[in-house]
């Protein structure tokens, strides 16, 4: 079943173009990043299907149905920046987000301050927190009544590392319990680690879209060290299926076919060939280096 | 529509900015009557002034009271001014609109919810205007 279905987006400003024909869909209970460069148009992306922006073409459809601001009442959001009341604290800004999204009994609001450690400051003035803080609080407030889609965008901004690791916990987390989420972010290590699917955007195009399996289709790379590299570099030669090798430093890297690697085939071609290897490890494709290939041509 | 007003109302019960205008408002609006009654009184009240007296009569009579009360306020018209300014700009300013919109109002909504708030600040300070003449 399809959470969110997107077809054909377009949307300008002026004669700039932000969206040029986006369309993908989210299944349900998938982790989603959206991934860009800065000004790809992953924003842009999420207002429009949040209503806050119109498209000036194109459609979107939340569990198949138009959008309603009564859809978006079960969506729980983090927009680009946390947007709350300056003059009020924490927990009557939960309020207000509790009474206009129906989400949630009043006690949840506690529960959320709890699972984003703020219940200490719930009383400060929100233009008392730092940034980490804030965004803290707008993702307490996204998690309020636990709804089952979250839109995330940049969750981690301002975050520290153990504040940003706390926060990829609580998703996975949320996901094992069948929540979908959608996560649009820059950071890719971030991306790598948690999702499921992956849609990569430049220049407000979709480049690619897809499980994250699917996104990194390239060969595989094995590692290979021997106390000989000369000599390990002929006798991997032989070796069938290679279809690239070459030395780094001291190890020799040999690329397969995608899921053709075989550790154990791969240690007793060798050891027969009469070659002790020191070093033997398949070399995971980072998302890093696919987008990379992505984004720049 | 009351759950507009009850969030509407969330939003300006812990805000002092909002508290003080009010506050000044209050005060001003009685005051600036009150004063200008005194002097009336002062100045008219003076056999000599008799026939000025005559030629303005008692503004601070029925039904004349109606307007004396109403131009002497628009003096201080600035301070409820200020309280509405604050509550549309704050929205803009802090980005809440967005998040208002995010968190399941539609525009509409949005809108009438302001637009309701709105109407009560003359509803109330028409009812201090009633409850100052009658006093």
């Amino acid at each position: 079943m399809k959470v969110l279905e997107i077809n054909n987006i377009h949307k300008s400003y002026g004669a700039t173009k932000a969206l040029n024909g986006i369309s993908f869909s989210v299944p349900k209970g998938s982790i989603f990043g959206i991934l860009g460069p800065n000004g790809s148009g992953k924003t842009t992306l999420l207002s429009i299907i949040l209503d806050v922006l119109k498209a000036n073409s194109g459609t979107f459809n939340w569990f198949s149905e138009a959008s309603s601001e009564v859809q978006r009442q079960c969506i729980g959001t983090l927009l680009e920046t946390p947007n709350f009341y300056h003059y009020l604290s924490a927990t009557n800004n939960l309020e207000i987000t509790r009474q206009i999204s129906g989400r949630g009994k009043k006690g949840e609001i506690d529960i959320a301050l709890q699972k984003v450690k703020l219940f200490d400051r719930r009383n400060s003035k929100f233009s008392t927190y730092s940034l980490g803080m804030k965004q803290r609080l707008a993702i307490g407030a996204a998690l309020l009544g636990s709804p089952s889609i979250l839109v995330l965008d940049e969750p981690t901004n301002g975050l520290d590392p153990v504040g940003i690791a706390e926060i990829r916990e609580l998703i996975l987390e949320l996901n094992a319990k069948g929540h979908t989420i959608i996560v649009a972010s820059h950071l890719l290590d971030e991306v790598e680690k948690i999702c499921t699917h992956v849609a990569i955007m430049k220049f407000g195009k979709l480049l690619t879209c897809g499980p994250v399996a699917e996104v990194m289709s390239n060969d595989d790379l094995v590692e290979l060290g021997a106390e000989n590299s000369e000599v390990l570099l002929f006798v991997m030669g032989k070796y069938l299926g290679v279809l690239n090798i070459r030395t780094e430093k001291n190890l020799v890297v040999i690329g397969l076919p995608k899921g053709a690697a075989d550790l154990e085939e791969i240690n007793s071609f060798c050891f027969n060939s009469g070659i002790v290897l020191n070093h033997l490890y398949v070399r995971k494709q980072k998302l890093e280096t696919r987008f990379f290939e992505l984004t720049q041509n | 529509m009351t759950n507009l007003l009850k969030i509407e109302w969330l939003k300006i019960k812990a805000y002092p900015a909002f508290w003080w205008v009010l506050v000044i408002t209050a005060i001003s609006y009685p005051a600036v009557n009150y004063c200008m009654s005194v002097v009336y009184h002062h100045f008219l009240d003076d056999p000599k002034m008799a026939t000025i007296k005559l030629m303005i009569g008692n503004p601070f009579a029925f039904n004349e009271v109606w307007h004396t009360v109403a131009y002497f306020s628009s003096w201080f018209i600035l301070f409820p001014a200020i309280i509405v300014i604050m509550l549309i700009t704050n929205e803009y300013t802090f980005k809440t609109y967005r998040q208002n919109i995010i968190d399941g109002w539609s525009r509409n909504q949005f809108l009438s919810a302001k637009l309701l708030t709105l109407l009560l600040y003359p509803l109330l300070s028409r009812c201090c205007t009633w409850l100052f003449v009658y006093w």
